[in-house]
This record gives structure tokens, sequence and C-alpha cells, in this order.
């Protein structure tokens, strides 16, 4: 592997080279002229692409890749320098040089903004859409790019549910609105819609995999989210849930070449480990649970060897397991990329290379990706462009999690007095719980996800202002796991097994949209689109298994004697018309609306098509008369309302009733009833209303934006509990409705501004507030329904047993016995907690002085509670026969007077079996999620290189965290395959503590 | 504009042939059937037949936690693992949650929801391949699986809802709440009185001719049945008489040496024996055995038991069922981990003669000899000395002693203890409402014609 890393960065590095030699060589007008170079006021970076007109002239160029021009031009002429976000200058000639420093234009109203289908100037946009800033982001070690947004992006919750590389996550914006359907954001990447769902068929203990790994995080222009129904309602079904836009790089016109390369390397621990108690007081804890019931001493389990038991608890030796499972994790990136354009054509190629280690032995991601953007205009009408992306990422992966052959749980669980090795050298294992070591070396459960990711348009300019745009997209997703247990493992006994399973999921889309913008006058201006989709998603199964390998060295399944496989197919799809018409009168009042209408296959005839309309309009207060000697620049008031759907996550035929294949007798087939359908089965809808509020004031250095917004989801798809006795265990249906409401505030100050000193302040919070409105039944999720969803409260609620106190009396935990019927019963069970917070957002600062730049950002959520399950198997009381105990159980009642709320140790009644309130922790955290210390080489240093910017930088993330939570790291999720559950802690892999170094140099 | 629009529509109609947009929408499933065509023909009643026996040997119903919550109940295993939902079983603790109380019921009724598409479509099928013989033998074994479902709800449960309809929507079963036990063991008798009938009109006289393999229901299948039925409702004539014809018919017999019963596979002791592959396995063995050979030693056997078997006086032969791995004692009835085709016994001969035994102390009449011989011809199989003694408590204890052993982890125990009213005496367990589980909670809360006070006494 090594070998073939290097030599693959050799080829990655000679490519660039190859690269730079080519693109250095465009040279440039010769002859009386002036030159100079054309910088900006961020940290002094060169401006490329900057317009430079002779002033009265049609004469004019553009600066290269480092910022420089050179134009023939006269003394005493003016030249006029401008470029997109900039404000223009105008500058004299006077002698042969003119550089020029280019401000940022701080009036960003006119910013443009990319919406769903186009883009919408600043000023008229009445919908809420959060831009992140991705500049700031740049080598943050995420393996993909969802990650990016965490805190960024006020209301979007992001959580990973562990520290696995490349594992799964959780986003939600502006809070969970379905049961059964998808809570997750529609992902829309240049265009093309894509798949967000892990294809793993591996049951690793809850664990997913992220498939937005497949993507390259640098590649990455910008990011916004999609938050209410205006913006999203023209993603019609498919928007329920916000939609991230992601655009991608790609060159600008008339802008030279420019390569960069991006790299860092970093080390990652885990920021605290689990402690156990030691052997010694593990079997003092055993001998008292056994007193406890009843046992005689003189059969207590740790006596006297010399009586028949295992020694006294103080002869017990200590085996500790824990360090042996975690490490340091290095991750290594190296991205290369070149960008430029020509007149005609722009163009960005970009190749990387990501590796990230876990900190929990022997996991491991790694990527290579490379991306293709390319637009050429045929003629001054017709553009035709490319956007492609292709990655092929691997994974090991352990079982980790709920998983007893689980490394963290293999090295946690098991009784600390009990060895490591058996006497003769071979493994020890113990109880259900596989040998750490033997695991850590042994394990052979591989991933190979293979992702492209394509679009091809051509634009066509109708007349000024209406163009037609057709795109062609593709995203082909294909994940291959490929596990192979040995003997040394226990799932691998007694001759070993291996799998090969491949699932691809294909997605094809055709879209047309018509565009028309026009002003009427300077007073009226008006966009129209009109468009439709059709889209195909097809998915693929096939899995080989093999069992009695003739000896751990053959892998393959051919090698086995017993061989089994399986195929499965499935297919849906969707076909869409949409419109949206927006109106500005006096780049004051604008009104907007948007329909879209979706047919899906998932629906019975009849009931296949939704339609989802949205309204909207603004008014920007501070260009009224009255508002002039207000102490704003800005105010503008925004409101609107729409509906979206959802019908994602969904099995592809709900409506019907379908028997299955494969239950097969005696190796003859069989079938057998698999699902009952619900022919009256329709769209989950989503109404939303937004009313908003931006302000700015002292010269635009303050910006707040304010949003109240009220989710009302109604005709919920969900899996309803049927009676055991139809033969059947649920059906899909439309029941049930759940309400978010929340509010958002974003403040951007910008505290100092000066040449060489920069300082500035982002922050955001939001509030979401949850409610089952409707739910005939209640349906409780994860293991020994921890979790339950009913009506009247929210959903991600923990369902448990009050443990109220431990009497100082008896030792026993008393419970909220709830229906006074002197028994503690199911019907005492109640609603405490909740794993979704009440608030979170983040807090970032920048500072630059002169060629130092400094960032921290921190993010914080508060309200979530954690159900610490390793808690609940380690303080177990005496009822687990095979696994130890956590310190905490040293707190426990030992006699009458104690007070302590550790119930007295015993395998009986319901001290230790009752999924208890003793477990519920708070799970608010304050993190330093990331802390950034950049330098900019001075340019006449690194010249002689070619090398037009140097950007030496150290970070670090996860420094820091204020949490009461009691396990490793409260931003957990035992059970990310399932969207119904939030913190959930159940020996996940924490959040790595990173440091690492990088450099960014452009060429 | 006109040219726009004519463009425009050139483009979508590109794309409609490409996508062929009819197709789009009206997708068929692929991996499965829209069940309106699934069983219209006699390859799709034999592949439903065989469905049946698949959901039968589920790991939800006989591949595991139906004999598992039976033998965890009583005291021939105790629960060491993790799964507290397990536990519970062995500390005679359930809860109406308990995850496995749910699975196990509802896998009964997809057993019994299979059946009944069975019993209601295969008359009216219309196809030469579906002889008149192949029909009524569906049909009989039809009956017969249904039986053997609404008796094992009826042991464990009690009273079961009674639905004998297939059910085609989610509105069907409205108005079928609990019937009393005596009304569910009177829809087992009627099951298992078709399933003679139409049997024995299929083997026309031929004794015994519908039992070519242990794997699938046959006439002597039914007898047995009807045999272990007649013991629980304590109807001695009958259950002798029945027990009297399996052995008589000479189509399944002691298997010599014992060990042959447990190592063998399909083999002539058993009258009805689910076969495993290892493409859809029994999951006992990775319960029982140690992680040494792979298993999860979720539980171990009891320690009565264990030194029962190891002892050469009581257990004999029977010693093999109990391994050890260093200091642990694991139970290897179930102990083909790699292959996962470990059989799931639900009817075998040596516990029709125990039947039989009991029968005939039982009934009005007491027929102390024949009782002793039928003991003594399991445990001279087993290699233990032949009894003596001749006195009905005596003789009952034995065969009690006797079924324990012969038929350890196979989930008779529980059933046996609470049937002849030694529970409490046995295992220790003062509230006879744990003689009952509880009916699912999901139930419960998702049947409108289920309420709290349908629930089991004491849940």
């Amino acid at each position: 592997m090594q070998t073939y890393i290097s030599s693959t960065l050799k080829s990655l590095v000679s490519l660039g080279v190859l690269l730079a030699i080519l693109l250095t060589h465009a040279a440039f007008a010769q002859g009386q002229s002036v030159s100079g170079q054309v910088s900006g006021t961020k940290g002094n970076e060169a401006l490329a692409g900057v317009s430079v007109v002779l002033k009265g002239t049609t004469s004019g160029t553009f600066t290269n890749a480092e910022g420089r021009y050179s134009i023939p031009a006269k003394q005493g002429q003016t030249l006029v320098f401008s470029s997109i976000g900039c404000t223009s200058a105008e500058i004299v000639v006077n002698g042969t040089t003119v550089n020029v420093v280019l401000k940022e234009d701080t009036k960003s109203l006119d910013e443009i903004v990319v919406v769903g289908y186009g883009t919408q100037s600043q000023r008229a946009v009445s919908s809420s859409v959060s831009t992140v800033n991705v500049e700031d982001l740049r080598g943050l070690p995420v393996t993909s790019p969802d990650q990016l947004i965490q805190g960024k992006a006020a209301g979007v919750q992001i959580s990973s549910a562990s520290g696995a590389p490349g594992g799964g996550i959780s986003v939600s914006v502006r809070g969970a609105t379905s049961i059964n359907a998808s809570n997750s954001p529609l992902y829309v990447i240049d265009g093309v819609f894509i798949n967000n769902q892990s294809l793993s068929n591996l049951g690793l203990g809850g664990q997913t995999f992220n498939p937005l790994a497949d993507l390259n995080p640098a590649d990455i222009e910008s990011i916004q989210v999609l938050k209410d129904a205006n913006a999203t309602a023209i993603y019609g079904s498919r928007g329920a849930n916000g939609v991230v836009l992601i655009t991608t790089k790609r060159g600008k016109l008339n802008a030279g070449s420019k390569i960069s390369f991006q790299t860092y390397f970093g080390w990652a621990k885990a920021p605290k480990l689990y402690e156990t108690v030691n052997a010694q007081q593990e079997a003092e804890l055993i001998n008292e649970a056994f007193l406890n019931d009843g046992g005689a001493f003189a059969a207590r389990p740790f006596r006297p060897k010399a009586e028949g038991g295992r020694g006294l608890p103080e002869e017990q030796t200590t085996y500790s397991r824990i360090p042996d499972v975690f490490q340091t994790a290095k991750t290594q990136s190296y991205d290369l990329s070149a960008s430029g354009g020509s007149d005609k054509s722009r163009y960005f190629i970009g190749g990387s290379y990501f590796s990230q280690e876990g900190i929990v032995k022997p996991a491991q991601f790694e990527r290579f990706s490379g991306r293709f953007n390319f637009d050429h205009n045929l003629s001054e009408k017709l553009t035709v462009g490319i956007s492609a992306s292709g990655a092929y990422s691997h994974r090991n992966v352990s079982r980790n999690d709920n998983s007893a052959q689980g490394v963290i749980n293999s090295s946690l669980y098991v009784q600390t007095f009990l060895p490591v090795f058996n006497e003769d050298g071979s493994y020890a294992r113990h109880s259900i719980f596989d040998n750490h070591l033997a695991l850590i070396e042994n394990l052979n459960i591989q991933g190979h996800s293979n992702r492209l990711i394509g679009n091809l348009y051509a634009e066509y300019e109708i007349l000024p202002g209406l163009s037609f745009k057709s795109s062609w997209s593709l995203d082909y997703n294909s994940y291959i796991d490929k596990v192979y247990n040995n003997t040394q493992i226990s799932v691998g006994l007694p001759a070993g097994n291996g799998s090969n399973t491949q699932s691809s999921l294909v997605t094809l889309i055709n879209e047309q949209v018509l565009t028309y913008n026009k002003a009427l006058g300077d007073d009226h201006r008006l966009n129209l689109i009109l468009g439709n989709t059709l889209q195909s998603t097809k998915y693929n199964f096939l899995t080989l298994s093999g069992q009695k390998f003739p000896s751990d060295n053959f892998q393959e399944i051919a090698s086995s004697s017993i061989q089994t496989g399986s195929t499965s197919s499935s297919q849906n799809g969707l076909v869409s018309f949409f419109g949206r018409a927006s109106y500005t009168f006096r780049d004051k009042y604008s009104l907007d609306g948007s329909l879209r209408a979706d047919g899906s296959s998932k629906f019975a005839a009849g009931n296949k098509w939704g339609y989802f309309p949205s309204v909207g309009a603004s008014w920007i207060v501070s260009e009224e008369a009255f508002a002039k000697d207000l102490p704003f620049d800005q105010i503008k008031l925004r409101a609107n309302i729409g509906l979206s759907g959802n019908q994602n996550g969904i099995s592809d035929f709900p409506s019907q009733s379908l028997w299955r294949a494969g239950r097969n007798y005696q190796n003859n087939p069989g079938i057998s009833p698999s699902q009952l359908g619900n022919p009256d089965l329709t769209w989950e809808t989503t109404r939303q209303w937004n009313v908003g509020l931006d302000l700015a004031f002292l010269q635009n250095r303050i910006k707040v934006e304010a949003n109240y917004y009220s989710k009302y989801t109604k005709d919920l798809l969900i899996q309803v509990p049927v009676p055991s006795k139809l033969g059947y265990s649920s059906v899909y249906e439309n029941l049930g409705e759940v309400s978010n409401k929340g509010v958002e505030l974003s403040i951007s100050s910008v505290n100092i501004q000066k040449d060489d000193f920069q300082w500035s302040t982002d922050f955001n919070i939001a509030r979401n507030k949850n409610r089952i409105e409707k739910l005939p039944t209640p349906i409780t999720a994860h293991s020994r329904d921890w979790v339950r969803m009913e009506q009247g409260n929210s959903l991600f609620a923990f369902w448990v047993y009050d443990q109220l106190y431990v009497d100082p009396q008896t030792g026993d935990a008393v419970y909220d016995d709830v229906d006074k019927n002197g028994t503690i019963t199911t019907a005492d069970r109640k609603i405490l907690g909740n794993g979704a917070p009440d608030f979170f957002g983040s807090l970032n600062n920048t500072v630059r002085f002169k060629r130092f730049d400094l960032g921290a950002l921190l993010y914080f959520q508060a309200g979530n509670d954690i159900i610490n399950l390793n808690r609940f198997f380690m303080e177990h009381g005496g009822t687990q026969s095979g696994i130890t105990f956590f310190p905490n159980q040293l707190n426990r009642w030992q006699k009458p007077g104690d007070i302590t709320d550790v119930p007295r140790l015993t395998k009986r009644g319901n001290n230790y079996t009752l999924p208890s309130s003793r477990y519920l922790e708070d799970g608010s955290f304050l993190r330093l999620r990331s802390i950034t210390l950049g330098y900019n080489v001075p340019t006449e240093l690194v010249n002689r290189f070619k090398i037009s910017n140097l950007r030496l930088y150290a970070l670090a993330t996860n420094l820091w965290t204020l949490t009461n939570y009691s396990g490793l790291d409260p931003e957990v999720n035992v059970a990310a395959n399932n969207q119904n559950v939030l913190g959930i802690d159940h020996a996940v892999v924490p959040q790595p503590r990173s440091f690492q170094i990088g450099a960014n140099v452009t060429f | 504009m006109k040219n726009i629009l004519t463009s425009y529509k050139t483009f979508v109609l590109a794309a409609a042939v490409l996508f062929s947009s009819c197709d789009l929408l009206e997708p068929d499933p692929a991996t499965e059937v829209l069940s309106s065509t699934a069983l219209v023909d006699a390859r799709g009643a034999q592949a439903a037949l065989l469905g049946t026996y698949s959901e039968l040997q589920s790991n939800n119903y006989y591949g595991l936690d139906y004999p598992a919550l039976s033998y965890l109940s009583s005291d021939e295993a105790e629960s060491i693992g993790s799964f507290d939902f397990y536990r519970q079983f062995d500390r005679n603790g359930i809860q109406s949650e308990n995850s496995s109380i749910l699975s196990t019921w509802r896998q009964i009724y997809r057993v019994i929801n299979l059946a009944n598409n069975l019993i209601a479509k295969v008359p009216a099928i219309k196809d030469p391949a579906l002889t008149e013989n192949l029909r009524k033998s569906t049909l009989a074994e039809a009956h017969f699986l249904r039986g053997l479902a609404y008796f094992d709800i009826a042991r464990a449960w009690g009273g079961a809802q009674l639905v004998l309809t297939p059910t085609e929507s989610k509105l069907d079963g409205q108005g079928i709440g609990r019937s009393t036990k005596a009304e569910t063991y009177a829809q087992v008798l009627s099951d298992l009185n078709q399933a003679e009938q139409l049997f024995t009109a299929v083997e026309n006289g031929a004794v015994g001719a519908s039992y070519t393999t242990p794997a699938r229901a046959s006439l002597l299948a039914v007898w047995a049945l009807k045999a272990r039925f007649y013991l629980y409702q304590e109807n001695w004539t009958e259950a002798e008489n029945y027990a009297t014809k399996v052995i008589d018919a000479k189509k399944a017999q002691l298997v010599y040496p014992y060990e042959q019963t447990i190592q063998g596979l399909l083999t002539p002791e058993s009258i009805l024996e689910l076969a495993y592959t290892t493409a859809n396995g029994n999951s006992h063995a990775s319960y029982w055995l140690p992680s040494s050979s792979g298993g999860r030693l979720e539980w171990i056997p009891g320690q009565t038991i264990t030194s029962e078997l190891r002892n050469p006086a009581v257990g004999g032969a029977r010693s093999i069922l109990i391994g050890t791995s260093g200091t642990i004692v694991y139970g290897k009835k179930y102990f083909r981990n790699g292959t996962s085709d470990d059989p799931a016994f639900l009817l075998r001969i040596s516990e029709q003669y125990l039947i039989r035994a009991e029968a005939r102390v039982k009934k009005a009449a007491p027929n102390l000899v024949g009782a002793l011989a039928d003991v003594n011809a399991i445990r001279e199989r087993a290699r233990v000395e032949k009894l003596t003694l001749l006195n009905a408590p005596g003789l009952l204890l034995a065969i009690e002693q006797e079924r324990k052993l012969e038929l350890a982890f196979e989930g008779h125990r529980w059933f046996d203890l609470i049937r002849t009213g030694r529970a409490q005496a046995v295992l220790g367990i003062t509230d006879p409402n744990k003689f009952l589980y509880p009916i699912p909670n999901a139930d419960i809360v998702a049947d409108p014609d289920l309420g709290p006070e349908d629930q089991n006494p004491g849940y």
C-alpha cells in the first residue's frame, strides 16, 4: 500500500509540475505599457481576473493568476480596475508601474445568492438561505463536506455519530419533520441530486458510513443551505428537510491559469479514555453481590483457591486492555488543482488523496478523487459545460458500538481479572466478547466505494434575458463490503467465513430550465423560470458468502466449500414540473412565488401527484424616505409561506401488497407475504412559514439576521404497527403530525478593520421546539425501547423508569410509581429527557494581523440528554456475569444509612434490570471545535519558486470541551442507522482531538 | 417565442423517450411479486407451503426463540449473557414490552397467515399440475401447521386471537379479540381433524405412507401432535390411543445408538423435524456454544440438569449434551455453529413413548406395566438401568425425569411442569400468573380489539 500511495503521489506531483510549466509560459503583451499588480485587502492576496480598462476606450485586459497586468497606456490616462466583490478603483497613470489594492465591496447587499435553479440578488430574496463561508474552513480535517457546515449555518444541526473516519453523520435543518421518511436534507451538487444514504449492507452495531465522504471538501466553492419553504418548494417533494446546494470550483474567464496545492498532516488522539474498576475492586463487588443475594460466605466466588475459589480479591491481577485499542491516528491530505480560463472557456481540474486513521484500531479511511469542471462558450449565445467528479474510497472498518465483536466492547467490557492470553499463549476470549488484540490483528472488513457524479449541460440564450438550459446528470454510487472472518475471531469459527456484497445505486436525471430576466425601466425587475425534471433511480444488490475455508490463508469466497448467493433490485421514478416568478419594484419591494408538481412511482394511481406552492415578499425598509435618518444601512423585512414534501427514505413499493421469495425450505423455493400495501398512501407535506429581519449598521460592519419559523408536517409517512394477528408487523400510513417552531439569530461583526489588522466575529444561535402533534399509537425505538415517540412530546424523547432515590434503609432503587398501583410495570415508564438540543450555535472569531491569521470556532449545544448505555451495562450491580464495572459502581449502597443513587448490588428485583433514568445524563457541551493559526509567507521570499502565494498553518480540533457528560464524548450516537434515535452512547468511538500542520501553495 | 416552445417541447420529448417516461412512474417490483399473483398455480402453492415451513423454522419461532423462551423459563437453562430480554424469562419476570415476546408472537401469526392463505386459495386453484392428491396433502399440511401454531399459542399464552382467513388488507381482522384457551384448543383440534382426514384420504389405506421424510408433516405427525394435544387436555385415553397409533405404524422408530439421534439429521427418530441449511440457518448453536467455538454463551444448562446428564446412572449416553471448554460448562445439543444446520426437533418418537407412559399411568384403568415398559424403552436406549418400580406416583416422577433428560433443551419441560401442576414445587415460582407469557404490549396498543383487560393477569 505504502508504495502504491507514494507512486500515486509521485504521479500527482509530476502532473502538477507539467501543468505549471505549461501554464506559466503564457506570454503577456509587451511594448509601451503600464504594468503592475492588483491585490486585495484580505491577506494581501493577488487578485486574478480583475478587468483593467483604459477609461474612455475599449482597450482593456485582465490580471493574471499573480494579479499582474500590463496595458499600453500613456501618462495622464486613467485606468479603471474592477472586479466582482470589490469596489472599483480609478487611477491616473503616473510612471510605468501602477499597483492597486482593491477594497472589498461592503455594499454586499448586491451579493448574488445561489438559490434553487438559479441565482437571485440578495436584495430580492425573501427566503432564508444560509451561506457557508467555505474559505474559513479550508483544511479542517473532515472527510465529508457536510461536516463543514457544523456551526456555520444557524438552525442547521450537524452531529457526528462517532469519531470513526468516514462514519455516519446526522444533519437536520430546522428540526426533524418525519418518523419513517427521511429527515436529512436534499443535497444538490452542481445541479445533481445526490444520494446520501449509505449503501453498505453490513450490520456493524448501528454504525453507518457517510456517502458524502465520496466528495472532496477541497473542491467546494460554496455551500448554501436553503431552509424555509419559499426556498425549498421549488424542490417540491424533496424539499421538506431543507436543501444543501453545493457549488464546486470553476475557473474564471480571462483569468490566466493558477495552480494550487494544498496539503496537511495531522495527528489525532482520544481526548480521554475509559476507566474501569481494577481487579481487586471488581472481585469485591462480585462477592458482595453474591452475598447480598443470599449466597453463602463459604461459597463466594472470590475465596481462597485452596477452598476451590478464584482466589481472594486482593490476590487478583488487573489486566488492562483499553489503551491497546486506541492509537495516535494520522491524517494526510494532498490536493492539487489547476484552474483558469481564456475568453471562451474556463476550467477547473483537480485531484486529491486523503487518508485518515481512526483513533480506535484498526479503522482507516482513504479517498482518491478527481474533478473536472469545464465551460465553453460555443458562440455568444450557446454555452456547454461539464461538471464531473470521480472518487474511490476505501474503509477499513471495525465492528464497534453495539456489537459483542466490537473492538471497544472487547476491551472495555471484559472483566479485568481475566487474562488477555491463555496459558498456551493463544488469545483468551471471555464471555461473549472476542479478544481485543485478536480483533485488531485479524478483523478484515473492507468497504470500497466508487462514486461518479457528472452533469452535462447546454445553455442557449434565446433572447437577451431569456435562456434555456438542458442538463443531463448521473450519480453512480457503488459500494462493496468485503468481509473475511478468520478463525482467530469468534464470528469466523469454526472454519472461517467470508462475504462479498455489492450494492449500486444509479440515478439518472434530465432537467430543462427556461429562465427569463427582464428589467422594465428602472423600476421593475422580473425573473421567471419554468422547468421540468425526470429522474430514475435504480438499485442493484448482489451478495455472495462462503463458509468453511481450508485455512486462514485462503480468503476469497471461491476457496470456501459452502457458498451461497443472492441478488435483488428495485427502482423508483420521479417526474416533476416547476416554475417560479419573482418581481421587484424599485429595488425595494419584492414578491415571488413558485410551484412544483411531482409525480412519484412510490404511490398508487390517483395519489401519485403532489403540488407544492410557495409565496414570499420582502421590503427593504431602509430605502424608504422615512428611514433615511435611522442609524441603519439596511433594514429588510421578509415573510413567506409554502409547502414542501417528503417521500424519501421509504421503500419503493409501499402501496402494494407483496410476497417475497427466498423463504426456502430444504433448498427448495418458498415464498411468503412480505408487505401489506396501502393504496391510499401519499406524500408527507410540510407547511412552513418564515418571517425574517435583516439589519446592517455601522457602515455595514455589523449585520444581523433574525428568523422565526413555524413548520407543520402532516400526513406523516409512518410504518404503523398493525396487530400481529394479521401476520404482518406494520403498514405504511399517512398518519401523524409533527411541528417544529424556532428562532434563528446570526450576527456578524467586523470589529476592527485596519490595513494590517482585522478582527471579525460571527455568532449564531438557534432554538427549535419539536412536538408530535398527532400520533395515534406511540412508536418506540432502539433496544429496550429507550426512545419513544408519542403524541404531545417531541421526537428523540427518552422513555425510562424514573428512579427517584435509593432507599437509605434497604438500598433498593425507588422508582416513580406513576399509576400508584404499588408495583413497577410498563405503565410506570415515562418520557424523560430528549436527545435533541434546546439551543445550539457557534461563535467564530477571525483575526488577521499583517501576515498572520488566527481563527477560533466555538460550537455549543445545550439542553440535550444522553442515555449512557455503557453505564447501563457497566453499572450492572451483578446482573451481568461477564462484564466489568465502571468506578461509579463503587458508590453503591452498602449499609443502612448510606445515601447514594447507586442501589444495592443484586441480581434480583428491579435495582439494575430496568431502563432507568439513572443512566440519563445532561449532554450539553461547549467545544472549541477548531483553532487555526496561519502565516502568509511574503511573496518576495517565494517568488523565485514561481509561487505567488504560500500559506502555512497549524490547526487543532476539539482542543477543549466543557461538559457534564460522564462518557468519553457528548457528540455521540450509537444508532446512526436509525434516524429516530439521537444521543445514545454505547461503546462509540469518541470525537478525536487532533493537531495538524498544513500548507497552501498557489503557483 | 413559438420557436422556444417548440424547442422546449422537443427537448422534453427527447428526454421522455430516453427515460421511457411511462415506465418512470409505473415500475414493477423486481424482487417481489404482487400478492394477487403469488398463489395462483401449483408451483405457487408448493412455494407458499414451503414458505410456511420456512416461517415456522424462523429464529423467532422454532429456530431459536420459541424453545429458548421455554427452556429459559424452566430450570433447563440459565441466562448469563448480555441480553436482558432473555434474562427476564430465566427470572420469570417478563415485561410485556419484552422484544422476544413480541417477535415470537408475531412470527407464529406469520405462519398462521400463510396457512390461512393456503387453506383459502388452494381449493380454487385451477392448474392440471395440482393433482387432487397434491391439493389434499397441501391442505392437510396447511391445517396441521395452523393447528400447531395455535397449539403453541395456547400452551404459552392461553387464549389466542383466532384468525382463520388470509390478510388481504390492513382493514382485515377487525373484531377478532381474544378467544378463551378452550376455544383455542378447539380450533387446534378442528385443524388436526381436518389434516387427519385429508392425509387419510391421500394415504388411501397405506398407513404411514405420507411419512416420506421427517422434514414434512404427515399423518404420523398429525397423530403425534394429537397425542400431545390430548396429553395437555388430560384426555388419557385418546393420548394413549394416538401415541400407540404412531408407535405401531413403525415408520418412526427409536434409533440406536442414542448418539445417532443428536448427531444424525432427519433420522427415523423424528416424526417431524425442521431441516436447516447454511443459507437458512438455525441460530441455536451460537447461543449455546462458548466463544471458543464461535458462540456467545448467552445461556448455560442449569446446574441440576447438568449434573443429571453427566451422571452415568441417570443421564447415560445423554451426557453428550454437555460440553466443557476450560472452566466453562455448556450445552451442546445444538452444536453445528459453522453450518447452522442444527435441526429443530418438533415431534420425536421417544416423546410418544413418554406420552403413552404418562397416559397409561393416569388413565382411569392404569396400565403400570405398559407405562414402565415405555419408560424403560427410552432408558434402555440411553444406556441407563431399567426401572422396576410399579407404583403410580413413582412412575410419574420417573416419567417427568425422563422427559426432562430425553427431551432436554427442546422446550418441553416448562409446559410439562405447568401442565402437571408441578411448576410451583419444582421451579419455586409462587405466582401462578407467571405460567402464561404476557400478550405483547405492542399488540395491546396497536390492536383495537385488545384492551388492557385482555392482558394476562399479573402483567
